[in-house]
């Protein structure tokens, strides 16, 4: 018997445990020590069991060898059923399949799930991280250049001018392999404008990292398609506003830019690149957005949707002229619920012991899993949060800033009850606070300032979603059965 | 030439210590219950 990962699986060891995961379809696993060694001896072509075995029985004590191949075999099959691996009797008819939308049969690429129901990766790995901060997610601008000129866009239009050196580049790529990253976030401004970006992608690949593109892909091209399917395919981020061009095009500032952005949305579903679909809903969109997540839905994308848009880094608000007012939040939010089969199902299936608010819980995953940088090397907790620098790569290490920023030791420590506006609100569950969006809109930069708006979303949430729950099962949401 | 041996360790069977359930995304951690994501959760 052959096993081996499937293509756009990624295995990570964290201390004692081991993390397996595929982005893409949005499946993971916490395994222990043994279950961690046993996945270490699988790479992306296929290994014979005999020889996995042997190399495995010289590291144990007090198991014999055939006991010791049953328990690899139950273990892999299990890995294989739950989605990790591809397995096969005969090398000459192996498949080494990995993402392919056709498989998908009327799912969404990254939320396609058939894990079975052990206690939840997420919940565990943010415990096991708690007292010992890990950074598995590295947000990297690539450019802070773009040529769209969005009008909720959270860089300032007159910061738009710098590339990231291709020394700092490959520098700070290899840093993240060697702290053990798996995830970096190629962003901009635009980030395929780089001229590097290709060699980036290429570089970043090489070295098992999982790249993430965040664009409007008004840039694609072939040799850009050709390295997203390099190695593991890179799932890309996309904005679509509307699927009226007009609108789309009024947004972003750029005619005829719905046109090249959807189409190239569908060459690269055509070549087997996961696309996400991110749309942040405005004033522009706010009666459109939901054709966009059904288009998406249509097309087996996700579709993420922002209905607070932040104001800018730099502190400017001018931007937010265009965010939704109380009004329109209470129809955006009934359209959000009744179009987003995501969010349909996040209501429904939320398991009941993460609806209240810890006050013990950390806020975000800034400083505790993620962080960012940008072009000029410049570390922040996030690409829309630049009023608090975190440190500068041109002068540390990123190990050095993980470790030792006080900025970043200062986010790690914080917790909900530090936010004292909100953690006996009874709305909290209902709500994303957001430390950057905060600090964003405080004339002073403090993240502890709430926007009123953020407040009237999540009451306005808790009534439309109650609404649901009582219209949908009567109240009592089965969370087994769903 | 690394000489070195692996120390060997007691063998235990293996287990899955915990799995996601549904398009889970540990990085992220703030989804709330609406299912609206930060630019984090969303890109990560």
């Amino acid at each position: 018997m052959y096993y081996s990962l499937k293509s756009d699986c990624y295995y990570r060891k964290y201390g004692n445990i081991g993390y397996i995961i595929r982005p893409i379809v949005s499946i993971e696993e916490v395994v222990d020590n043994v279950g961690s060694l046993f996945v270490e001896k699988l790479s992306y072509e296929p290994r014979d069991i005999d020889e996995i075995v042997g190399e495995l029985y010289n590291r144990f004590d007090g198991v014999d060898i055939l006991e010791l191949k049953k328990d690899v075999m139950s273990f892999f099959s299990k890995l294989a059923e739950d989605g990790f691996l591809n397995y096969g009797d005969d090398l000459s008819e192996y498949n080494n399949a990995g993402f392919d939308y056709s498989t998908l049969k009327g799912k969404l690429a990254l939320k396609e799930s058939n894990a079975h129901s052990e206690e939840s990766s997420s919940k565990f790995l943010v415990e096991y991280f708690k007292n010992s901060p890990y950074l598995t997610t590295f947000h990297i601008e690539l450019t802070s250049k773009c040529n769209e000129r969005c009008v909720h866009c959270y860089i300032p239009h007159e910061k738009k001018d710098t590339d990231i050196s291709s020394t700092l580049m490959y520098d700070v790529l290899k840093q993240c392999k060697d702290m053990g990253v798996l995830t970096v976030i190629f962003s901009g401004g635009e980030p395929m404008l780089h001229p590097d970006f290709c060699n980036y992608l290429h570089y970043a690949k090489d070295l098992d990292l999982n790249v993430t593109v965040l664009s409007n892909l008004t840039l694609l091209n072939k040799q850009i398609i050709k390295e997203l399917s390099y190695k593991h395919a890179s799932c890309v981020n996309v904005s679509l506003y509307s699927m009226q061009p007009d609108i789309h095009d009024k947004i972003t500032g750029i005619s005829g830019s719905f046109e090249i952005t959807k189409n190239n949305i569908l060459k690269l579903i055509d070549n087997n690149i996961p696309v996400q679909i991110n749309c942040p809903v405005m004033k522009q969109n706010k009666s459109s957005f939901y054709d966009v997540i059904r288009w998406g839905q249509d097309h087996k994308c996700a579709v993420i949707t922002d209905y607070l848009i932040m104001a800018r880094y730099d502190g400017s608000v001018d931007n937010l002229k265009n965010r939704l007012s109380e009004e329109d939040l209470n129809d955006v939010i009934n359209k959000l619920i009744e179009y987003d089969v995501i969010i349909q199902s996040n209501i429904l299936q939320k398991d009941k012991t993460t609806n209240s608010v810890n006050p013990d819980d950390r806020v975000c995953g800034v400083g505790m899993t993620t962080l960012c940088m940008i072009a000029n090397g410049m570390v922040y907790p996030c690409a829309g949060w630049q009023k608090y620098i975190c440190g500068d790569l041109n002068k540390n290490s990123l190990k050095e800033i993980w470790k030792n920023s006080p900025q970043v030791n200062f986010l790690r420590q914080l917790r909900q009850r530090d936010f004292k506006q909100c953690v006996n609100c009874e709305d909290a569950e209902y709500c994303l606070m957001c430390m950057g969006r905060n600090s964003n809109e405080a004339s002073d930069g403090s993240i502890f300032y709430i926007p009123e708006i953020t407040c009237s979303a999540a009451k306005i949430n808790r009534k439309v979603i109650n609404k649901y729950i009582e219209e949908e099962v009567g109240g009592n949401v089965d969370y087994e059965a769903h | 030439m690394n000489n070195k041996k692996t120390e060997k360790i007691a063998y235990a069977k293996p287990v899955v210590l915990a799995a996601t359930k549904k398009g889970s995304n540990f990085s992220a951690g703030c989804a709330s219950k609406s299912g609206m994501m930060c630019i984090s959760c969303r890109c990560s």
